[in-house]
C-alpha cells in the first residue's frame, strides 16, 4: 500500500471535481484539479459493448491489453457517464474460460455428434462443417441450412453474414437474435410509418415534460438514459414521471404515478386514454387530416404457436395482419369501449390514476415522452401495442418534434444498426426492404452483381420457427453467431433442446465463451469480441458508431467476420448455387462463394494501407484489403438517397456516432418534420414519407386475451426479465467477478403474502414449474422488485438456473416474438 | 487501487437520510449535495471491499434513484490483499 495521503486526496479532489463538472455542479474552487496523464497508456473510443442506449467509452490499452474504460466526456449519449457494467467493460474479455481453439464432438479420432469436445485446427472445423453443409444442401435444399445471428454483430458482420446466406447460399433462413427483443417495434414502425426506427433521439430527455415508461424498467436496464430523465425531472418545474409496470421496481422511486397493472391489458388501457382524448377534445384535428390515415387490424389472430396447438387452430385469421381503412366515427366509437370505470377494472390501476396518465397526453401544453422495451415488444400482441402508443401521439399531434416522442428502446448495441438496418430478419434485405417484393430483391442483386433469381422470394425460418424446425429435422445445417439462444429462447425442453440434438443436425455455435448454446452445438468456433475487432454500432437513436482494434483476440479466436468469409471459401457457386443459375452469369462459373460475394470488385476495392495507423487489423491483413470499408460501403449504397443516407466511412471513425439520415454531413435529429428532416417537401411541416400519400396509420387493435394465464394449477403469472448488475444471458456479465458477486445467482421475486400462503420463507429453496418444466430457486420476498400478489418475477441471467426451460414459446402472430413476460407457473416447497 | 467519482441521484424527500447512510459507509465521501437530490461521491478501495462493491451497495440504498460512475482512476499496488465477498443484495 504505497500512496501518499496527500496523493489520495488530490485523486479524490480530481475524481469530484471531474464528476461535478459533468453534472454542472459546483464545487470549491480548491477541489478543482486536473488529473495526471497515465502517459504508457493508449486512449480511444468505442461504444459500450452491452446495451442499445450506446454510450461512448474511452478504452485504455497498455501492452496489448485493455486496462480501463471511462465514460467519454466528448459523447452526446452518455457526456462522460459510465453505468455500473460499462465501468466493468475492461473485464469482459478477459474471463478464464475463454475460448481459445475451436472444438469438434468426437469420438475415435472422428466426428461424432455424441462425442466429447476435442480441440481442432481452423482447417478441421471447417472440412467438418463444409462437408454436413453440401451434404444438407444437396440432400435437402437451400432451406435445410440457416443462420442464427445477432443484434451484437458489428454491423458489416450482420452484413456479410445476411449476404452468404440469402445470395450465398441462397437461403432466407437467417433470423437475429433481435427477433426476441424487437421484431415487435420493427412490425410497429412498418405498419404505422412505412419506415422503421424512432423519429425522435435522446434530446428529448431534456425536452419532454411527461415521461411514461410503458413496461420498461429503465432504472436498471437502461442505467445512463435513466440518469438523464431522472436529471430532467429534478431540475425542471414541473416535470412528472408515470410507471407503468405488472410489478413495482426500481423506477417506481421516482414515480409521480407509478402504476401496477394485470399483465396484457395495457392494450386496454392505451385504448382508454384514445377514447379520453376524443372525449375531451383534445383531439389535434389539423394534424390528424393532413397527416394520418385511420384503421383497423384483424383480430383474433392466434398466438404464433404450433398449427397443430388447439389455440391456433381455434383462431379466426390465424397470423393476418390485414388493414381496413375506416373512418374517425368508426374509430372513436370502437375505443368509446374503454370506459374508465372499465379499463380500472381490467387493470387493477385505480381509476384517478389512470385519468391523471391520459391527461398528460391529452394536454396541449404537456411534450409527452413515451418509452418502452421489452414490456411491449415481448407480447403475444406486441406488435398492436406498439401501435396502439402511436395512435395517441398521432391523435394529439405529439411527435417528431422535440419533447414529443414516442421512443422505442432497444436492448443490443447494434439491434437498429445491425440487426435491424442491415437486413437480418429472415423476411428483409437491407434499408427496409423485403425479400418478398420482386423488386426489392431486383435491386440488391444488382447491387450485389449477382444473376437475377439469386435470392429466394420466401421469407425464411424466424428465430422461434427454426428451433421448431430444427426439432422436426427440416432445419439440419445451422450456425449461431454471437448470442446465446439455448438459454435465452422460451420452451428449451420442448423445442430448442431437442432441436440442437437431433441426430439430423450438425450445429456450429461462434462465442466467446462455451455458454449453454455452445456446449449444445457439435462445433464450438472461437470468437473474438468486441475491441478485438474493429466494429460499428447502431444504437437506439439511429446513431451509427464505429471502433478501431485496439487489442489481438487470444488464441485462435477469430471474429465472426473472418469465420464467415472463410467459410465461403469452402463452397463453389455450382455446389451453392447449382448449373442453372451460374449459368446466368458464365464469367462466375468455378469460383468461390468468398470470391461472388466479397471480391466482386467492391467490397474489395479499398486497400490495407487505408487502415487506421498504429492499429491491427486482422481482417484486412488476412484477406488483403480494408474489409470493413468494403462491406460498408457497398452496404451503404442501398440507403443513400432512399432515406437512410449513412455518411462516408471515415466519418464515422472521427465523430461520436452520427444519426441517419446524413445528407451532407449533416445528421438528422427528427425525421418527418420539416426544418429537421431533408426528405421533408418544403411548405408541408411534416411528412411521413415512409407511405407514399406522406400519412402515417393510426392502428386500432382491442384487447385479447393472453395465450395462457393463471388457472386452479397453475395459480401465478410468471414474468421474466433483467437485473442491473447482469446484461442478457450473462455470459459477459457473469465473467466479471465484481458483477457476479453482486447478483449470484437468480431469485423468485414473490410478493410476502404469496409466500405466507404457501408456508414459505424468504431465502427459501424453493420449486418453480410450469406446464413445460420445472426449476429449484430460491425466494426472495424484500428485494428490488416487489410484484403484486399473483405474480412472480425471475430474471433470466443465471445459467444454472433456465428459467426458459418453463416459459412458453407463444408469439406476436405479426411480429414473431416471444412473449417472455406471461405464462402460469406455480411455487412450491421443495 | 481504485476512486471513483460517481454522480447519485437521490428523491428529495429521502435525501437527509440516504446522505447519512453514504457518509457512514467506509470509502465513501460525499463531497457536493444540491437541493434537488444530486450528489457528487467519491468511493475508494477499502481493506475489506473494493470501490466496485461499494458502488454496488450504494444502488441498493433507499432514496436513491440512479447511479452513474464519471470518473475511476486506478493504480496496481504491490501486495494489496484481495477484500472477502461482500453479501449480495438482491
Amino acid at each position: 500500500m504505497t500512496i501518499s495521503d496527500s496523493r489520495r486526496t488530490f485523486l479524490k479532489a480530481t475524481a469530484a471535481a471531474s464528476t461535478a463538472a459533468a453534472a454542472g455542479i459546483s464545487l470549491a474552487p480548491a477541489a478543482l484539479a486536473q488529473t495526471p496523464g497515465n502517459s504508457d497508456i493508449r486512449w480511444d473510443k468505442a461504444p459500450c459493448r452491452f446495451c442499445g442506449t450506446g454510450c461512448s467509452v474511452l478504452v485504455g490499452t497498455k501492452e496489448g491489453r485493455v486496462v480501463a474504460t471511462q465514460g467519454d466526456p466528448e459523447a452526446p449519449v452518455n457526456r462522460g457517464l459510465n453505468c455500473i457494467k460499462g465501468y466493468f467493460l475492461s473485464k469482459i474479455m478477459y474471463g478464464t474460460d475463454r475460448l481459445t481453439t475451436p472444438m469438434l464432438r468426437k469420438s475415435g479420432g472422428k466426428y461424432d455428434k455424441n462425442g466429447e469436445f476435442e480441440p481442432v485446427s481452423w482447417d478441421e472445423a471447417f472440412d467438418v462443417m463444409a462437408e454436413k453443409w453440401k451434404a444438407a444442401l444437396a440432400a435437402n435444399g437451400p432451406t435445410s441450412v440457416g443462420m442464427f445471428g445477432s443484434g451484437q454483430w458489428t454491423v458489416w458482420e450482420g452484413y456479410a453474414a445476411s449476404k452468404l446466406m440469402k445470395a450465398g447460399f441462397r437461403s432466407n433462413n437467417i433470423d437475429p437474435n433481435a427477433r426476441h427483443c424487437m421484431a415487435s417495434a420493427v412490425v410497429g414502425f412498418m405498419r404505422a410509418f412505412g419506415i422503421d426506427e424512432p423519429m425522435g433521439c435522446y434530446d428529448d430527455f431534456e425536452q419532454a415534460d411527461t415521461f411514461v415508461l410503458w413496461g420498461s424498467n429503465m432504472a436498471e436496464m437502461h442505467p445512463i438514459l435513466w440518469s438523464r430523465l431522472t436529471d430532467t425531472r429534478l431540475t425542471k418545474p414541473g416535470a412528472q414521471v408515470h410507471v407503468l409496470s405488472t410489478f413495482e421496481h426500481r423506477s417506481f422511486e421516482l414515480a409521480d404515478n407509478g402504476m401496477v397493472f394485470t399483465p396484457q391489458t395495457d392494450l386496454a388501457i392505451l385504448n382508454y386514454i384514445a377514447n379520453y382524448i376524443i372525449q375531451n377534445d383534445a383531439v389535434n384535428w389539423d394534424f390528424l387530416e393532413k397527416h394520418v390515415n385511420i384503421t383497423k387490424t384483424a383480430t383474433d389472430i392466434g398466438y404464433g404457436l404450433r398449427d397443430t396447438n388447439p389455440l391456433q387452430q381455434a383462431a379466426a385469421n390465424p397470423d393476418s395482419g390485414e388493414l381496413t381503412p375506416i373512418d374517425f366515427d368508426e374509430y372513436a366509437a370502437a375505443v368509446a369501449d374503454y370506459t374508465l370505470e372499465k379499463v380500472a377494472e381490467m387493470s387493477g390501476v385505480p381509476a384517478h390514476q389512470l385519468e391523471r396518465l391520459a391527461e398528460q397526453y391529452a394536454d396541449p401544453d404537456r411534450k409527452v415522452m413515451s418509452l418502452w422495451t421489452m414490456g411491449f415488444n415481448q407480447h403475444t400482441r406486441g406488435s398492436w401495442v406498439n401501435g396502439l402508443v402511436y395512435n395517441v401521439h398521432l391523435l394529439t399531434g405529439k411527435i417528431s418534434e422535440p419533447g414529443n416522442s414516442p421512443f422505442s428502446l432497444t436492448g443490443q448495441p447494434s439491434a437498429c444498426g445491425t440487426a435491424r438496418e442491415v437486413g437480418t430478419f429472415s423476411h428483409r434485405l437491407p434499408a427496409d426492404m423485403v425479400v418478398t417484393n420482386p423488386e426489392h430483391r431486383a435491386h440488391a442483386e444488382e447491387i450485389w452483381k449477382l444473376p437475377e433469381g439469386t435470392i429466394p422470394d420466401k421469407p425464411g425460418l424466424h428465430a422461434v420457427a427454426q428451433n421448431r424446425a430444427l426439432k422436426d429435422g427440416t432445419l439440419n445445417a445451422y450456425w449461431v453467431q454471437c448470442n446465446n439462444n439455448m438459454q435465452a429462447a422460451a420452451n428449451i425442453n420442448e423445442e430448442g433442446w431437442p432441436g440442437y440434438r437431433n441426430s439430423q443436425n450438425f450445429v456450429t455455435v461462434s462465442d466467446a465463451y462455451p455458454t449453454v448454446t455452445a456446449m449444445s452445438a457439435d462445433l464450438i468456433l472461437p470468437a473474438a469480441m468486441w475491441v478485438e475487432k474493429e466494429g460499428a454500432y447502431g444504437n437506439a437513436e439511429r446513431r451509427t458508431q464505429f471502433w478501431h482494434q485496439q487489442v489481438m483476440a487470444p488464441g485462435e479466436a477469430k471474429s465472426d467476420l473472418w469465420q464467415l468469409m472463410e467459410f465461403a471459401k469452402r463452397f463453389t457457386v455450382e455446389e451453392a448455387w447449382g448449373e442453372e443459375l451460374v449459368a446466368k452469369i458464365p464469367e462466375l462459373a468455378g469460383k468461390t462463394l468468398y470470391e461472388v460475394l466479397y471480391e466482386n470488385g467492391q467490397v474489395n476495392q479499398y486497400p490495407t494501407e487505408e487502415t487506421a495507423e498504429g492499429f491491427d487489423n486482422v481482417e484486412a491483413e488476412h484477406f488483403g484489403f480494408y474489409v470493413q470499408k468494403g462491406l460498408f460501403e457497398e452496404y451503404a449504397m442501398f440507403g443513400r438517397g432512399h432515406g437512410h443516407d449513412l455518411a462516408p466511412f471515415e466519418q464515422y471513425h472521427q465523430a461520436r456516432g452520427l444519426r441517419w439520415p446524413v445528407v451532407d454531413g449533416q445528421e438528422t435529429l427528427y425525421r418527418f418534420r420539416e426544418g429537421y428532416d431533408p426528405y421533408v417537401p418544403e411548405g408541408s411541416e411534416v411528412s411521413f414519407y415512409g407511405y407514399p400519400d406522406g400519412k402515417a396509420k393510426i392502428i386500432f387493435a382491442p384487447y385479447e386475451a393472453p395465450p395462457e394465464a393463471p388457472d386452479e394449477e397453475y395459480d401465478l403469472w410468471l414474468s421474466t426479465g433483467r437485473v442491473l448488475e447482469h446484461w442478457h444471458s450473462g455470459s459477459m456479465t457473469r465473467r466479471v467477478p465484481e458483477l457476479h458477486r453482486a447478483f449470484p445467482a437468480a431469485v423468485v421475486f414473490m410478493h410476502p403474502e404469496d409466500a405466507e400462503a404457501r408456508g414459505l420463507r424468504r431465502g427459501q429453496e424453493i420449486s418453480i414449474s410450469t406446464r413445460r418444466g420445472e426449476m429449484l430457486s430460491r425466494l426472495e420476498t424484500r428485494g428490488r422488485n416487489k410484484p403484486p400478489k399473483g405474480l412472480v418475477f425471475v430474471p433470466w441471467f443465471d445459467e444454472g438456473q433456465l428459467i426458459n426451460k418453463l416459459t412458453l414459446d407463444a408469439t406476436c402472430p405479426l411480429s414473431k416474438q416471444t412473449d417472455f413476460k406471461k405464462c402460469a407457473c406455480k411455487v412450491e416447497r421443495v | 487501487m481504485n476512486i471513483c467519482g460517481c454522480l447519485v441521484h437521490v428523491r428529495r424527500d429521502a435525501l437527509p437520510a440516504a446522505r447519512a447512510q453514504m457518509e457512514a459507509l467506509k470509502g465513501v465521501e460525499v463531497h457536493a449535495a444540491t437541493e434537488d437530490g444530486r450528489l457528487v461521491v467519491v468511493v475508494e478501495d477499502t481493506d475489506a471491499a473494493f470501490a466496485s462493491d461499494i458502488i454496488m451497495s450504494l444502488h441498493q440504498i433507499r432514496g436513491v434513484i440512479s447511479l452513474t460512475i464519471n470518473y475511476h482512476h486506478f493504480e496496481e499496488l504491490p501486495h494489496r490483499p484481495s477484500p472477502a465477498a461482500p453479501h449480495p443484495e438482491t
